[in-house]
């Protein structure tokens, strides 16, 4: 597989507000951040594939920047087994490891986002 | 061995970086008994932004040399980030040992004040120039800009609590340790002593760090001459050494409470406690309480009860950083190997002035690097 076919997988996904990923289909590796050989087992049987998007907060930080006021943000173990780094969309309810959280990509730039699952 | 050292560490140095960068250079031949038409080795080190605002210098080790003078028979650039510095010294002594050079100049540093100046740190310089990648993905990474060291050791910091409950206040008295280290160090920023309940009353740059458990970054340069034939200086000698690259992005690791240090550490093969003290990367405190567990020190979770039970301090039973640390000196141009190395030589040559330890013999360093913790170096020097 070539990567523009996989960067064109991801901007599809992307638009549709998904997250994307990769399987390996020999050792069965799953992961979310591009390229076109397994980086566990280098093959390049790879299926392109759309995440549920669900997910549990793995590490979460927060911190105040100067232009966006509270930022929260950190890594999110997708129920798929992969984990990807977003921001988190809090809602004024107090996100901890393991609560669990629903990942969209918005924008043209294709931040990633995670809210509560229950929102 | 190292024939001659410098090393000059600003807030706010008013000139350029080359300019700096040889003066520090010329200090440390002047240490040799060495001039610049003496050296045929380079061995340096780059990050955007750090040489007078330029994001990226062509072919960076040719300009260094261009700009001292230098015609060298050994060139080496290294990509290590912090743990460049360390890994310069062996690389430096094979090409003498092997005949390729009999005096290498290893120089690195810049001056972090041009960076920080533009409200970024060099691993998000994405964001003052879109010429700079930092990852091969990044078009489906970068949407949210906010990876950067201090996030990403603030979510290892969270990790270390919440999987083994390490507390606030033990990352905090590392801050301290290393306060009461630099107390007598001339080239420390911070005179006044440091508690716990002041660290914690810090500002917060990331939950759950604290400003005070941060380096600030500076600019400064240091450099260091390994030479076949050395006049000044102890001989000093590699007593172990060992590299490791994870080339992973921190959340594909199984987990973000380990460095690279564990596998560093593991090849070089010397127990840390057989060191007389330890210089360990010190960016934050708890880049300093995952090298305790990584090198062995302490099992993976209990560096924090190591904190409480161990005296760090320089009149301790287990010295770490005996300079106070780049968490003192500041940070030169993001990289704080210079200053781990500087103090180990310091040590081993009975130049530490007022924090020097009695009959030092050997030192343990260990350096951490890259963008996402991706590099460890571990040096142990010993005479």
């Amino acid at each position: 597989m070539r990567l523009q076919e996989i960067q064109e997988h991801y901007d599809a996904a992307f638009r549709r507000g998904c997250v994307p990923f990769l399987a390996c289909e020999e050792c069965s590796k799953f992961f979310f951040y591009p390229s076109t050989r397994c980086r566990k087992c280098g093959s390049a049987r790879l299926d392109k594939r759309l995440s549920a998007g669900e997910g549990k907060v793995f590490a979460i930080t927060r911190f105040r920047a100067k232009d966006s006021g509270e930022v929260s943000y950190g890594i999110v173990q997708m129920e798929e087994g992969f984990r990807l780094y977003c921001n988190f969309e809090e809602f004024g309810s107090k996100l901890e490891v393991d609560s669990g959280v629903k990942v969209r990509a918005i924008g043209e730039t294709f931040q990633l986002l995670a809210r509560p699952r229950a929102l | 061995m190292i024939s001659g050292f410098s090393g000059k560490i600003a807030k706010k140095y008013e000139g350029s970086a080359f300019e700096l960068m040889a003066d520090v250079a010329m200090d440390a031949l002047n240490m040799a008994g060495l001039g610049l038409r003496d050296v045929d080795g380079l061995s340096t080190t780059f990050l955007p932004g750090v040489f007078d605002g330029k994001t990226h210098l062509h072919f960076q080790a040719s300009q260094v040399a261009q700009y001292l003078g230098i015609r060298p028979k050994y060139l080496d650039l290294l990509d290590f980030g912090g743990a460049s510095a360390l890994a310069m010294i062996p690389r430096a002594i094979n090409a003498v040992a092997s005949g390729l050079a009999e005096n290498v100049l290893c120089i690195l540093g810049g001056k972090g004040s041009e960076v920080r100046s533009k409200g970024v740190t060099v691993d998000g310089y994405d964001r003052v120039d879109k010429g700079v990648q930092l990852t091969p993905f990044d078009r489906y990474y970068r949407g949210g800009f906010d990876f950067n060291p201090v996030t990403d050791y603030a979510l290892a910091a969270q990790r270390h609590a919440k999987v083994f409950g390490t507390r606030d206040e033990q990352r905090a008295m590392i801050a301290v340790s290393q306060r009461k280290n630099s107390v007598t160090n001339p080239y420390a920023l911070y005179p006044e002593e440091l508690t716990v309940e002041r660290v914690l009353s810090s500002p917060v740059i990331a939950e759950p760090l604290h400003l005070l458990e941060a380096v600030y970054p500076v600019d400064g340069f240091h450099a260091f001459v390994v030479s076949k034939r050395n006049r000044t200086l102890n001989d000093l000698r590699v007593e172990a050494y060992g590299e490791a690259h994870w080339p992973e992005m921190p959340c594909e690791l199984d987990d973000l409470v380990v460095t690279p240090a564990l596998e560093s550490s593991r090849r070089a093969g010397f127990d840390p406690r057989r060191a007389d003290c330890l210089q360990l990367y010190d960016s934050f405190t708890i880049t300093v309480l995952l090298q305790i567990e990584d090198v062995g020190l302490a099992k993976k979770g209990q560096g924090g009860k190591f904190v409480e039970s161990t005296d760090t301090t320089r009149r301790g039973e287990l010295p770490i950083n005996t300079g106070g640390g780049s968490l003192n000196t500041g940070q030169p141009a993001y990289m704080s190997g210079g200053v781990l190395l500087e103090e180990a030589v310091r040590q081993l040559n009975g130049l530490a002035g007022d924090h020097q330890l009695s009959a030092v013999k050997s030192v343990f360093l260990n350096g951490i690097g890259g963008w996402g913790r991706n590099h460890s170096v571990t040096l142990v020097l010993g005479v």
